[in-house]
């Protein structure tokens, strides 16, 4: 097609959106002076910008269904090109990790504490990864497990005086114990009804933490949640904060490496086959629900240590931490990462949550551009930024014969 | 195992009874006021349940920008209605223009979230549509209310008090009637729409044919006659599209909480 064809295209697109937009954007009605404004500079730029924009829109689109048509093989994502080099692989890793070290200690206090929350949802992401990315279900109550460990470490510590440290393994035997319960009823169901219970059953979490006034203060929270400390030893609070970052930094090192050995076991190849062919799965002998299970139980022991974390490092929960868009924006850190790939995940956590902080720039517009982008990467990157490979072993045969074949 | 879960549900079942029927003996006015308005929200609710199980019915898609667009028609016909009452048309017409208006622009706005979120996904993964549609949701959100207003605004009532309903307006509203009328007839009509007219029964093919292991993109590159590929293309756009006209005209209608509450629509109204 032409570009003359484009541009009309583009034009007829500005057109429609113009009169789309037009009583939403143009019209204003003041009801206390009874007045109408009619905002019409707002009309123009609707136009002149949903023009440049389809045809941003347009030029890409076509871009990625060219590609598609010409190289399907070759579409392994660069960091996975990059990490199986191995002449890339130390400079890129050691990089990484100076990085990290020097974080907290290079960047004021803020930034740190932000760094922490995005850790925090990458470990978050990826128990979730377990639960969407590897066995395949769809789990909108994650954030049940994420509140009971936060609470875990709140109550105990209110009323036991258990530290962060005797609470963190115990949080996690408990999200553990909490995703074998709510997940014994649900995992029956299939698909989006799995995803309607599960929303169900963290709602129910979220309500009763809100009502039952005795138990968890109610919607006024729990204050005054102490910070972990160094063998009995309390910081002030500009280095507890560096501390926290580096607790967080090994809850996620140890997330990753147990997450990969997970991946690439026995119960982990269960999931991946879970998710491709349920019935096959049944012939081949996997037993369907325990598999299921697993996954569900494992993947409420990281957000429930994720919980712990966050009542640590924010020193106070209530109820509204906790409601199903935090859920949401877990799965959006999985999607968005590119499902069932570990690196994605880290990825995606950390755009999708330092992303809005950094968009604080441009304050009121932050969440607009932010679910603008969501359909953007969506569309031109439905697998996810990163998208997981599959671990391909290759045996050449004819190769093989030929060595051979010199040999004898 | 079956025996107990029959005896759970009957014993739920009975514990609600036994309290809506004790509700009934002791105030049985008040219990059919509290009934009706329930209907009268539970019929607005239908109407956007039908919405929503059309859309995911033929895309398989949790749509979670329903919400969105559900406020998109009502904030369209407050707008229209806002402005038309300041130039002093006469309530009737304002009415109609209102119900119109929101009608069309819904659908219209379907219409395009359909084209830029849902369409280039189709042969995506099924999660990354949805999270699309989170997306449009939060953008849809926010930009109403950039462009207008995240306050609670007045809604005037459009529905007058009929004059023959007065002796019984102690129980029903006039506009509680209106509501649960119009309900039925749109309801009657969908029905008719989705059994007897041939856009109903391409979209009711179409879940069939959707199944990801047998129908593949080959599909639409042009293996099927022309003509039978364009009426699943358009069901497909047109179940964005088809459903708003539904469940925008009973909101567009609906000022009996005389207020258009957008925070009513954060942050997941369509599960609810």
């Amino acid at each position: 097609m032409p570009i003359k064809n484009h541009i009309k295209q583009s034009l007829i697109i500005a057109f429609w959106f113009m009169i789309l937009t037009f009583p939403i954007m143009v019209i204003k009605v003041n009801a206390i002076q009874q007045t109408i404004d009619f905002r019409w500079a707002n009309f123009l730029w609707v136009g002149i910008f949903t023009f440049f924009a389809s045809m941003i829109w347009n030029y890409f689109l076509r871009r990625n269904e060219e590609q598609k048509k010409t190289d399907i093989a070759d579409d392994i994502p660069l960091v996975h090109r990059l990490l199986q080099n191995d002449r890339f692989r130390r400079p890129f890793l050691g990089l990484l990790a100076a990085f990290f070290i020097a974080y907290p200690f290079v960047f004021p206090m803020y930034h740190t504490s932000i760094m922490i929350s995005a850790l925090v949802y990458v470990m978050l992401g990826l128990g979730l990864n377990i639960v969407v990315g590897l066995a395949g279900l769809l789990d909108l109550g994650y954030v049940a497990f994420y509140a009971v460990g936060a609470y875990a470490y709140a109550l105990l510590n209110l009323h036991f005086g258990l530290s962060f440290w005797v609470v963190l393994p115990m949080s996690a035997l408990l999200g553990t114990l909490f995703g074998v319960l709510l997940g014994y009823p649900v995992l029956r169901l299939r698909g989006d009804y799995l995803a309607i219970v599960t929303l169900g059953f963290g709602e129910i979490i979220r309500i009763v933490l809100e009502n039952w006034d005795d138990f968890s203060n109610g919607p006024r929270g729990i204050s005054d949640i102490p910070a972990p400390t160094f063998f009995g030893h309390h910081f002030g609070q500009h280095d507890a904060m560096i501390y926290m970052y580096f607790i967080v930094i090994a809850l996620v090192l140890m997330t990753i490496f147990f997450v990969n050995r997970l991946e690439n076991s026995k119960i982990g190849r269960a999931w991946i086959a879970l998710r491709d062919d349920e019935i096959a799965c049944q012939a081949m002998g996997i037993d369907k629900f325990k598999t299921k299970l697993t996954a569900f139980a494992l993947g409420a022991t990281w957000a429930a240590m994720g919980g712990v974390v966050f009542a640590a490092k924010t020193s106070f929960i209530n109820p509204m931490s906790f409601t199903i868009w935090e859920s949401i924006t877990i799965l959006c850190v999985v999607v968005i990462g590119g499902m069932g790939s570990a690196i994605g995940v880290i990825a995606g956590a950390l755009v999708l949550i330092l992303l809005p902080e950094y968009l604080r720039a441009v304050a009121e517009y932050r969440m607009l551009v932010f679910g603008a982008l969501q359909v953007i990467v969506m569309v031109f990157k439905p697998d996810g930024l990163i998208k997981s490979v599959r671990k391909v072993y290759t045996f050449n045969v004819q190769e093989k014969a030929i060595h051979e074949q010199t040999h004898t | 195992m079956r025996w107990i879960n029959i005896g759970l549900g009957l014993a739920v079942t009975g514990i609600i009874g036994f309290f809506v029927v004790r509700e009934l003996l002791i105030d049985p006015l008040y219990f059919f006021e509290l009934f009706l308005g329930g209907l009268t929200r539970g019929s607005i609710y239908a109407l956007i349940a039908l919405g929503y199980t059309m859309v995911y019915g033929i895309i398989q898609l949790i749509n979670f920008a329903h919400g969105e667009i559900y406020m998109i028609g009502a904030m369209t016909a407050l707008i229209v209605a806002s402005v038309l009452g300041l130039w002093g048309w006469n309530t009737a017409v304002i009415a109609i223009l209102a119900v119109v208006f929101a009608i069309v622009y819904s659908c219209a706005y379907g219409f395009t979230v359909e084209k830029i979120a849902y369409k280039p996904l189709r042969n995506s993964p099924r999660l990354s549509a949805l999270i699309s549609a989170i997306g449009m949701s939060l953008f849809l959100q926010n930009y109403v209310m950039l462009a207008q207003t995240p306050d609670y605004l007045p809604f005037k009532s459009l529905i007058p008090d009929f004059h023959f309903w007065e002796p019984y307006a102690h129980i029903i509203t006039s506009v509680e009637l209106t509501i649960i009328i119009t309900t039925v007839i749109v309801m009657i009509l969908l029905g008719i729409l989705i059994k007897f007219t041939r856009i109903g029964k391409a979209m009711r093919s179409l879940p069939v044919m959707w199944d990801r292991s047998t129908f593949s993109s080959d599909f639409w590159q042009g293996s099927k006659p022309l003509s039978q590929r364009f009426w699943v293309v358009s069901a497909l756009s047109r179940a964005q599209c088809w459903d708003r006209w539904y469940w925008v005209f009973p909101k567009a209608i609906l000022p009996d909480i005389s207020t258009v509450n957008m925070k009513m629509y954060l942050p997941f109204p369509s599960w609810y």
